[in-house]
């Protein structure tokens, strides 16, 4: 019954709702955890001005607290020279002059050792002339028309009129209407967006959200135990997004508001918004397909909730009923309701609190007016005080003058200085975050080795060398792996250039192995080497049957004696002594077959073999399962012309009925079910064809992904006999955060696959021909290996041994014995920062078994430190970071400009692998920053919630970001909060043409999402820093070597 | 002559309608040791009164029907409104009124009258505790008024603690002699009434759990405050301390 | 021979960015158009800069155009429900006139 709406305004409405949703960042399903950064909604805006929206919208803050930036600055990480001169530009930016006060001095000791977080609160009331009454115990009493006039303007911004109507109420009224619509819609979507996780599932899903939903709350006892009622509102309209306009013109918003009341709706909830969001847009996302939803459904069925406590609270406590009432009640009562929002915003005077509320519950209310008046006296005499105790003390710690000065001023001047000092603590985070990246800055590029001009290319062999990820945590491994042999190493996104689309063996879905910005266009198929039947080993199976119980309602009544005992050895072995525990779990299990990746292009032929062979083994299936006819009574003749018949090439009936007298009706519906259910059919079969054509690449697919990376680490020539392709994964117990530790760059997955991809094809001769073609003769005897390298164990382990040729195996101890060396000392480094004990570092057996532990071990809240303390991007060749230990906080990309005449790979190298940098690194900057908002707040109190993500406590919103334990130590910020600080060496046109080539990299460079150094190769490689909009050289200096740089905080 | 004593009495170890003068006189006395002193002694001299004047063992041997009604509504009515208060001194006037009404039912059994003194102070320490909590929480915060900000126990632990073991004893909670008095109350109701005294427990476990909710839960916003001294824990300890103690032997003993 | 019938309809051509993709086709479904065509990887001018239509791993930040033909009766809402995207978003719609020979194939 839509008809008051057209179909242009359910149009309009939807799209506000999709302009609406878009500060709010996606949330993927944690299965395929993905950092990126919170304010990605919020990119087309320069880094300050978007938190100060951020902050607006989610009421997550920016920037440290002050006194931690103190700290920091105590501990040598903030560049002075910078601090001073941002207070310098603020000073000479001021339009008054206040004279006689050394406001330069005020504002130092402001900045180095004042320890209120605040120096001056927001108030109500406070202005000058009460603050110097205040300040020489003078008593005052506000003009009452003075009073009046600041009232409404109090009123106005608190209350407002594009503020939610329910937080209206609730501020008015002490009700509690925004946190119980939360809890309802909350456990509305616990019910709808459940991937299996509880054992009886919500009825009519498949309808989408709101249908399902409106089915459901018609006949919901909880709503009703709470007095909602819900059904003559939800029959008033069909769609949801006619259900959105009725209510918002029920609650007569005005239509101009319409796009912001909507997004603060939205933002209130913006993990599940953010789930909704990715879930709608996620077109290979199994459970989105079978149960739609989209944002326009959350938005109604939050709507319909929020109109019904809406209709209840006016019931019972008689409040206005929509947004122009509340406005009607402020204005005509406005001490009245200024009172009520003190009380119920918590921020009243505690000793009025009990007679405020008494005097508002009379009806009648003699002397009310000289109450409200006194209380208002009250509350700003109160803030007089508050404000000069924080003054008076900020000049005790300066001493001197300070004191003097601050009593010398006049009302005017007091105005006037505390606006400056509000305006200066409203920028200041961003000062000490500047600040804190100079030092940085400075740091880098005073330690950078600069490559000798004049040393010639050294042409001698090394032993090996590898490719590892750009994660911070291949740092180590490459530095220690360098260390101990003759090895060279390289950085490059985590999914070797090559795109993928992973079907393993056994799994039901692809894997999409790429940024999470890109879809692969070629599917690759892992297949088992020894092609013969599994038989499941009986373990495995009662496993199965053990777990499976578990979700049944009856098995608690049943189950437990008999079967309790069992899962108690699970549970204790794992507790007490877990690395014990899964070896022999693992030997009990089956060893994953050894397999093949299938990776070339099938041609027609093939594929269409391998369907009739599909089709074949159906039909086979089919007669066995609907007949009870088995194989060997059938002959391949019979199943061929069944196979026809029901691809329509051929008329029933078929000889195998006839022989056995099946009748032509039987027969008849058997054909449609093998066309049905068994999908030997016409249509299906064209669709099946173009899957199959999916899977691999073509020769010069091949060809064009090899050189590619090649050329983009600068690997095109001196190819040593060992190339190994190091991809990296980790590996926890109970760990819903998994994903976060896997590799960023295979979106969330681990890169084992494309490793073992990049390998075939590097290894394949057709390939390596065409490559000599193009200039990268890769010697007959050199071998590509694929690796993967456990980050939480550190250990490297060589994969597809068995292609390796004869002759390798006769260095493969060499290597072997050179990456567990390498693995071990990378261990020591790590295990103490991890809470082990400092002997660690000199221990590396000792280190290696603890870091196995911590695998192993399901209480661990901290397997590894992951990305934590990320800084830098480095892109360039290694001998600019050689030997330099960097202490696991930088991203190293390899890159040789001089190989990139173009600038093509360079674009690449921005476009792609430096935003997966800057989203891990803002993720971790949002999270330390604010654990609550941003950050998702202790593991000890996530609960998973239907499979995709965690709550806090029983219900609340799905937490995004990272969780305490990963960013901060005992209480205290471990990771830095410092943007991403790219380093490119390249020269400094070629590399602003690159980025200007690129509109979104641009925009982020230009908005200061990540801060640009560029040292020029050829212009003796002089640092360049991206500051204030422009660049300006930085000289290197020696002198700041004498002070420790990269200091650990513990 | 006994009229004037049954009022007399009424205020002091309350029923309603007289308990609001009760509450009334408590809330007037300057300073909170002052009503603390008050809310111990009154009711003390209500009973003192009324069994040096006999009214007390002239009242039927078998019990008083008119007099249970009387003191079960003045129990549950208290318990009630105190469910709703959010004000500490409030709320500990209103717990202590509702279980001093209680004592009214022990009418009509042979009690020792040091007995009858223990009960009303079993109800009237709590009480005073509590307004001493309040008064301390008043000078820092300036009122003591739970619920502006949530997470006081983070800012004010040892006070906290203190405030929540003292709402504990004043509800009722077993090993506070409070609870036993209670049960022996109840085991003396008739089978009909005996609804209406677990009435008054459900009442007051509702009233402790919305009183505690704000204490203990929640972000704390607000200025820096100074903590209970360790010396005035220890005290406050120690009272409460004892009080259980008391409990444990009068549940020994019944 | 036989005469062809030509139909007049509308033809709207909407250019934005790559990444909005979903929202603007689901928006063109809801309204009820019969098919609509994508056109990709453009490359061309704006307001916000140029956009070079070659950009290797990266998907969302190419241009694209999306051509449909619908009847005139229909251009109104659907210009009504684009009007709040392109007002924070760039791109254009353009509008023109068209005849077509299966008007099956556009219209109900």
């Amino acid at each position: 019954m839509d008809n008051k709406l057209t179909l242009g305004d359910r149009l309009n409405v939807r799209s506000m709702i999709y302009v609406a949703s878009e500060p709010i960042p996606r949330f993927w399903p944690m299965r395929t955890f993905i950092h990126h950064n919170p304010l990605f909604g919020l990119e087309h805006l320069s880094f300050e001005a978007a938190i100060e929206e951020a902050n607006t919208l989610f009421h997550g803050r920016g920037y440290l607290s002050r006194s931690q930036y103190q700290e920091y600055r105590l501990a040598g990480k903030v560049d002075d020279a910078k601090l001073e001169k941002y207070l310098d530009d603020f000073l000479s930016a001021l339009p008054g002059v206040l004279p006689g006060v050394a406001l330069r001095k005020w504002f130092w000791s402001l900045l180095t050792v004042c320890q209120s977080e605040q120096v001056v609160p927001k108030t109500d009331w406070l202005n000058g002339q009460l603050l110097h009454d205040v300040l020489h115990g003078q008593s005052t009493t506000m003009n009452r028309d003075t009073q009046r006039l600041q009232l409404g303007v109090i009123l106005a911004h608190k209350i407002a009129q594009d503020d939610p109507v329910y937080a209206n109420i609730d501020r008015l009224f002490g009700t509690d209407i925004g946190q119980t619509l939360d809890e309802l819609l909350i456990k509305s979507c616990l019910d709808f967006f459940d991937e299996g996780q509880s054992a009886w599932q919500a009825p009519g899903r498949d309808q989408g959200f709101f249908a399902a939903w409106k089915e459901v709350a018609q006949h919901n006892v909880r709503f009703f135990l709470r007095g909602l009622q819900l059904r003559q509102l939800l029959e008033s309209e069909e769609t949801p997004e006619g259900m959105v306009a009725h209510i918002l013109k029920r609650l007569k918003v005005p239509e101009e508001s319409w796009q912001r009341y909507i997004t603060r709706q939205l933002t209130r909830l913006h993990g599940w918004a953010g789930f909704i969001r990715y879930r709608s847009s996620a077109r290979h996302y199994y459970w989105a397909k079978q149960f739609p939803a989209d944002l326009t459904d959350f938005l109604a069925v939050r709507m319909v909730l929020g109109m019904a406590l809406l209709q209840e609270a006016v019931r019972h406590h008689g409040c206005p009923a929509n947004a122009e009432a509340v406005q009607a009640f402020v204005h005509a009562d406005p001490l009245g309701a200024y009172l009520r929002l003190e009380l119920h915003t918590g921020s009243i005077l505690p000793a009025w609190a009990h007679r405020v509320e008494d005097v508002l519950a009379r009806r009648h209310r003699p002397s009310f007016e000289k109450l409200a008046h006194a209380y208002m006296d009250n509350k700003s005499r109160w803030e007089g005080e508050r404000q000069a105790s924080h003054l008076r003390r900020l000049a005790a710690t300066m001493g001197g003058d300070a004191e003097a000065e601050l009593m010398a001023m006049t009302p005017a001047q007091l105005d006037e200085f505390m606006e400056v000092v509000r305006s200066w603590e409203k920028g200041e985070g961003f000062v000490w975050l500047r600040s804190m990246e100079t030092h940085y800055i400075k740091a880098l590029i005073n330690r950078v080795n600069i490559p000798k001009a004049s040393a010639p290319p050294v042409d001698k062999r090394p032993f090996a060398q590898a490719m590892l990820c750009i994660d911070v945590r291949s740092e180590p491994m490459r530095r220690h792996l360098e260390a101990v042999g003759d090895y060279e190493t390289f950085g490059i996104g985590g999914f070797f250039g090559v795109p993928i689309s992973f079907l393993g063996y056994g799994k039901g879905t692809e894997v999409h192995l790429c940024p999470a910005i890109q879809t692969p266009k070629n599917l690759i198929l892992e297949i088992p080497a020894a092609l013969e039947l599994e038989e499941e080993p009986l373990y495995s199976a009662l496993e199965h049957v053990l777990h499976d119980l578990k979700g049944s309602v009856l098995s608690p009544f049943v189950a437990v004696e008999a079967v309790g005992l069992i899962f108690s050895i699970g549970l204790i072995g794992k507790t007490v002594a877990p690395l014990t525990y899964h070896q022999l779990h693992d030997r009990l299990h089956a060893d994953k077959p050894v397999t093949r990746l299938l990776l070339d292009k099938l041609s027609h032929d093939q594929a269409d073999s391998i369907l009739r062979a599909v089709q074949r083994a159906m039909i086979v299936r089919a007669l066995i399962k609907e007949w009870d006819i088995p194989r060997d009574q059938v002959t391949d003749d019979d199943v061929r012309q069944l196979r026809e018949i029901a691809l329509e090439n051929a008329q029933g009936p078929s000889d195998l009925a006839r022989r056995r007298h099946i009748s032509d009706q039987d027969e008849t519906a058997f054909i449609q079910k093998l066309r049905d259910i068994y999908r030997v059919e016409r249509h299906e079969m064209s669709l099946q064809m173009e899957r199959l054509g999916r899977i691999g690449f073509s020769v010069d697919e091949q060809v064009r992904y090899i050189s590619q990376s090649l050329l983009l680490v600068g690997l095109n020539r001196n190819f040593s006999r060992f190339v190994l392709i190091v991809a990296h994964e980790s590996q926890t117990q109970n760990n819903p955060y998994e994903s976060a530790l896997d590799c960023g760059a295979c979106g969330g997955g681990k890169g084992l696959p494309n490793a073992r991809v990049f390998a075939a094809m590097a290894n394949k001769p057709e390939v390596r021909r065409r490559l000599r073609d193009l200039g990268i003769v890769i010697p007959e005897d050199s071998w590509f290996i694929p690796a993967v390298h456990n980050t939480t164990t550190d250990a490297v382990e060589l994969m597809d041994i068995d292609l390796l040729p004869a002759r390798h195996l006769l260095y493969l101890e060499r290597l072997r014995n050179g990456l567990s060396a390498a693995s071990r000392r990378s261990a020591a480094e790590r295990m103490p920062t991890l809470g082990g004990p400092g002997r660690l570092a000199e221990e590396p057996y000792a280190a290696a078994m603890m870091a196995r532990r911590q695998a192993h071990d399901w209480s661990q809240v901290r397997p590894e430190w992951g990305l934590t303390r990320n800084v830098y991007a480095i892109v360039g060749q290694r001998e600019l970071t050689e030997g330099l230990d960097l202490e696991s906080r930088a991203f190293l990309h390899s890159y040789d400009y001089r190989l990139d005449p173009k600038g093509r790979l360079l674009e690449t190298i921005l476009s792609s692998p430096m935003v997966v940098g800057e989203w891990i690194n803002l993720e971790h900057y949002f999270s330390v920053v604010d654990t609550e908002h941003y950050g998702s707040g202790s593991k000890a109190y996530h609960n998973v919630a239907g499979r995709f993500a965690v709550m806090t406590g029983n219900q609340s919103d799905l937490r995004t970001g990272l969780p305490t334990q990963t960013v901060l130590k005992d209480g205290k910020p471990y990771h830095e909060p410092v943007r991403l600080i790219v380093l490119v060496e390249a020269p400094l046109s070629f590399v602003q043409k690159a980025v200007g080539n690129l509109v979104k990299i641009k925009a982020l460079v230009g908005g200061a999402w990540v801060r640009v150094i560029i040292m020029d190769p050829e212009d003796a490689y002089r640092a360049y820093v991206l500051d204030d909009g422009a660049f300006r050289l930085q000289e290197r200096s020696e002198l700041s070597m004498s002070r420790p740089l990269m200091e650990d905080i513990a | 002559m006994n009229t004037l004593i049954w009022i007399m009495a009424g205020t002091l170890l309350p029923w309603f309608p007289l308990s609001w003068i009760f509450n009334k006189l408590i809330a007037s006395a300057p300073g909170f040791w002052a009503q603390a002193l008050a809310i111990l002694v009154f009711p003390q001299l209500g009973l003192l009164l009324l069994i040096h004047s006999g009214a007390w063992q002239a009242l039927p041997v078998g019990p008083d029907p008119d007099l249970r009604v009387v003191a079960l509504f003045t129990a549950v009515f208290y318990a009630f409104r105190a469910a709703s208060t959010r004000e500490v001194q409030v709320w500990a006037r209103l717990m202590t009124t509702s279980g001093l009404a209680l004592t009214w039912l022990l009418h009509g059994q042979n009690l020792d009258p040091l007995i009858l003194q223990s009960v009303a102070l079993s109800w009237s320490i709590p009480g005073a505790l509590m307004l001493v909590w309040a008064g301390l929480l008043k000078q820092r915060m300036g009122g003591a008024y739970l619920g502006l900000t949530g997470g006081l126990a983070t800012v004010l632990p040892r006070l906290s603690a203190l405030v929540t073991l003292t709402a504990l004893a004043a509800s009722a909670t077993p090993i506070f002699p409070n609870f036993f008095i209670l049960l022996h109350v109840v085991k003396a109701l008739p089978l009909l009434w005996i609804p209406g005294g677990l009435l008054v427990l459900l009442l007051w476990g509702w009233a402790v759990g919305r009183f505690l909710q704000d204490l203990l839960f929640g972000i704390y916003r607000g200025e820096l405050l100074e903590d209970l001294t360790v010396g005035g824990t220890w005290l406050g300890g120690l009272v409460l301390g004892l009080f259980a103690v008391g409990g444990i032997f009068w549940g020994a003993h019944g | 021979m036989k005469t062809l019938n030509l139909s007049p309809l509308k033809k709207l051509e909407i250019i934005m960015e790559g990444v909005h993709k979903d929202f603007a086709t689901d928006l063109l479904d809801r309204s009820g158009v019969k098919g609509y065509t994508i056109v990709g990887n453009l490359s061309g001018k704006g307001s916000h800069g140029i956009y070079d239509g070659h950009v290797m791993f990266n998907e969302d930040d190419v241009l694209i155009m999306i051509i449909v033909a619908v009847p005139e009766e229909l251009v109104p809402p659907i210009l009504e429900g684009f009007a709040p995207f392109f007002e924070k978003h760039t791109g254009v719609v353009f509008v023109t006139d068209i005849q077509v020979s299966r008007l099956v194939k556009f219209k109900n």
